[in-house]
């Protein structure tokens, strides 16, 4: 497990340039380029707040529900975008995998970094709506770094496992959307934590995802430091998904060219 | 020092499901095999097997230029990807030392949307060249590839020659330990192909290791000190370039390598006992420039059919056609002919070629070349001795005189 963090150091200009170009390719010839990435998460907001809010009044912690949701569309839309790039990224570069050798967790490595370009930029968009809800601002707002940190880890984990899954199976393909689907309703985006009975509390949070949004709400919202007994599970599910699906990834690694 | 090093190298490509395939597939054979009792039975098993290599062992000196011929289906790619670091053996060891550049495939990672620029960069990188080195390179790379007005034009607007061009000129840049050059080289108009066979000079002179994999055995000749001749997967022979090449020669002149008969839409008669003559009336195979040839094959008609034609042609290792003729272009022709009619075809032509590897393949088919009744396309292969010129293929049957000015003075005045 020493091998692939100077190799991936080897490999940062490389690693730079095929990220560039996904973010480059994504929006061209598109009129609105990457206004996109704050137009997403932000009609999500609205069509959750009217059927969700008005309609199926759904309690949001006395939060106002727009920026509710918001604060957890922003993380999620990470999360399944960031899935949706790198795990048919290995199928998508083919020809780059059947013509040149280089590490291959680079290609979901740079859609995860080309995703998070859209996150930060949807991110202002969810800075401007704290002003514009006068939501108090603390310090436990730099809660967001380990929080981002495990996501990212999470993501990396799960997106190496799919990635590698997916160049022999492509049914990865065809049930991502559907997982992602269930998933979102498995994490607290629409509703709160706090509606998820006490006894089934422990099972849900075993979702590290459940855990980073109730966090992102707690230290923006709220202005509440997370749980950190939850943090904790999650930190240590991310890494021991990274760890086990980064070791899959390699070990699959060598035949992609052969089957991909 | 060999930079190179292949220790019984052998490739196993499993060409049945389960390497490529769905979940579903999977599935249901572990299904198969709980309630069957058994796996899938293990000869099939065994036919999907592909031994693209067996047993192969080579070693590449430093700064040595290495060919690799073979006829299709032969190994070499898979050597090549072995050597890119793509794929890894089944069995055996391998070794490669220093920078590796594929010219296997150009343009790697190149994307449409992007302009010419930025996909420059993009490659380059793929092929392992640092930023600053690629800002260095930029102008000499464009320059090479004569896109100058183009760079910032996204390269879904480049012509494929341009395309080619400026992928082979970014791949020509970097300073690799090891080229690996594929069938590439055919890229580009005549002009720029020269260039780039000057360049590959130039990498032989600087020392750089060079792999070399094509059918055209010219270039093979012209640049390969050394070259190896894989047949199925197999080392056949490995050496001194001339010798290789001519053992290939002898090789595949004796058996017929390809008897591809196709399997024509229209297929409404039989091509049968097809034979090579020489002047003295003997089946041969090998011939010297400018002898005498006669094809004779048997035609049986399964329908009835209008005017059919009789042709033949002759083809280059490389597929390109040096000569395609038949019964009408030869003042012959067949007005109608009945169902089960047996003919005979013979056409007697010079061999004007050079030496090397001939295919000659045989048709008949209708006067407008839409249908043919039946086809072979690699018939016989026939082999061509004697060589006056280092390269081409046409015997001409050229002489050389040269004269001093004074000397043509001279001859002025005895007439």
């Amino acid at each position: 497990m020493s091998i692939p963090l100077s190799e991936l150091s080897r490999y940062r200009e490389l690693l730079k340039s095929i990220t560039i170009r996904e973010i480059k390719i994504r929006y061209k010839q598109s009129l609105l380029g990457i206004v996109w990435a704050v137009l997403q998460p932000l009609s999500m907001m609205v069509i959750f707040t009217v059927v969700f809010s008005r309609f199926a009044k759904i309690p949001s912690d006395g939060i106002p529900y727009p920026i509710f949701s918001y604060s957890a569309l922003l993380p999620w839309s990470f999360f399944s975008n960031s899935l949706s790039f790198a795990i048919p990224s290995v199928v998508n570069n083919s020809d780059l995998i059947r013509k040149i050798y280089f590490p291959r967790e680079i290609f979901p490595c740079a859609s995860i970094l080309a995703a998070s370009v859209d996150f930060a930029i949807s991110a202002c968009m969810f800075l401007l709506m704290m002003i514009y809800y006068r939501i108090p601002i603390t310090w436990n707002i730099l809660y967001v770094v380990p929080l981002v940190l495990i996501q990212v880890i999470f993501t990396l984990g799960i997106s190496f496992f799919a990635a590698a899954v997916n160049v022999r199976y492509r049914d990865v393909k065809y049930a991502l959307p559907l997982v992602l689907q269930l998933w979102m309703y498995a994490t607290p985006v629409i509703y709160s934590v706090s509606i998820v009975p006490a006894h089934l509390r422990t099972i849900y949070m075993l979702n590290p995802m459940a855990v980073l949004i109730d966090g992102y709400r707690r230290a923006f919202l709220l202005g509440l430091p997370p749980n950190f007994r939850y943090l904790g599970l999650a930190a240590a599910v991310a890494v021991i998904v990274f760890f086990f699906s980064y070791w899959y990834f390699k070990k699959e690694e060598m035949t992609f060219a052969d089957i991909v | 020092m060999s930079v190179i090093r292949f220790e019984n190298v052998s490739k196993i490509y499993h060409t049945g499901s389960g390497t490529y395939g769905t979940l579903r597939d999977e599935v249901a054979s572990l299904f198969r095999k709980a309630v069957l009792g058994r796996s899938k039975d293990v000869s099939s098993n065994d036919n999907r097997k592909l031994w693209a290599l067996r047993n192969v062992s080579f070693e590449v000196e430093k700064g040595e230029s290495f060919g690799i011929v073979g006829p299709n289906g032969a190994g070499k790619s898979t050597i090549l990807k072995l050597l890119a670091g793509i794929t890894i053996p089944t069995y055996g060891h391998k070794q490669v030392l220093g920078r590796v550049a594929p010219l296997i495939e150009l343009g790697a990672g190149f994307h449409p949307e992007l302009t010419g620029r930025e996909n420059v960069f993009i490659n380059g990188s793929i092929l392992g060249m640092k930023q600053d080195e690629i800002e260095k390179k930029f102008d000499s790379i464009v320059a090479f590839a004569e896109l100058e007005s183009f760079v910032d034009v996204p390269l879904k607007k480049f012509s494929s020659g341009m395309y080619a061009r400026l992928a082979f000129s970014v791949a020509i840049h970097m300073e690799p330990d090891i080229l690996l050059v594929d069938e590439v080289l055919a890229v580009g108009d005549w002009p720029f192909q020269a260039k780039c066979y000057e360049r590959m000079e130039q990498f032989r002179k600087t020392g750089t290791t060079i792999v070399l994999v094509s059918h055209n055995l010219d270039v093979v000749r012209r640049i390969c000190q050394k070259t190896m001749l894989l047949s199925k997967g197999e080392v056949k022979v490995s050496g001194q370039t001339a010798q290789v090449i001519d053992t290939y020669y002898e090789l595949f002149s004796q058996d017929k390598i390809g008897y591809v008969s196709c399997e024509t839409k229209a297929k409404a008669a039989n091509i049968d006992n097809v034979e090579l003559l020489n002047v003295s009336g003997k089946e041969n195979r090998n011939f010297r420039s400018g002898d005498k040839a006669l094809l004779r094959y048997y035609v049986t008609f399964e329908k009835e059919l209008d005017s059919p034609e009789f042709g033949f042609f002759i083809k280059r290792p490389d597929q390109v056609c040096l000569v395609s003729t038949g019964s009408r272009d030869l003042g012959i022709t067949l007005d109608k002919c009945k169902k089960g009619t047996r003919y005979r075809v013979e056409f007697s032509f010079e061999v004007n070629l050079l030496k090397g590897l001939y295919h000659i393949g045989v048709e008949v088919r209708d006067r407008n070349f839409r249908d043919y009744y039946d086809y072979i396309d690699r018939a016989i292969t026939m082999m061509v001795q004697e060589e006056y010129a280092h390269g081409g293929f046409a015997h001409i049957n050229p002489n050389c005189r040269l004269t001093s000015e004074a000397e043509e003075r001279m001859e002025d005045k005895e007439f």
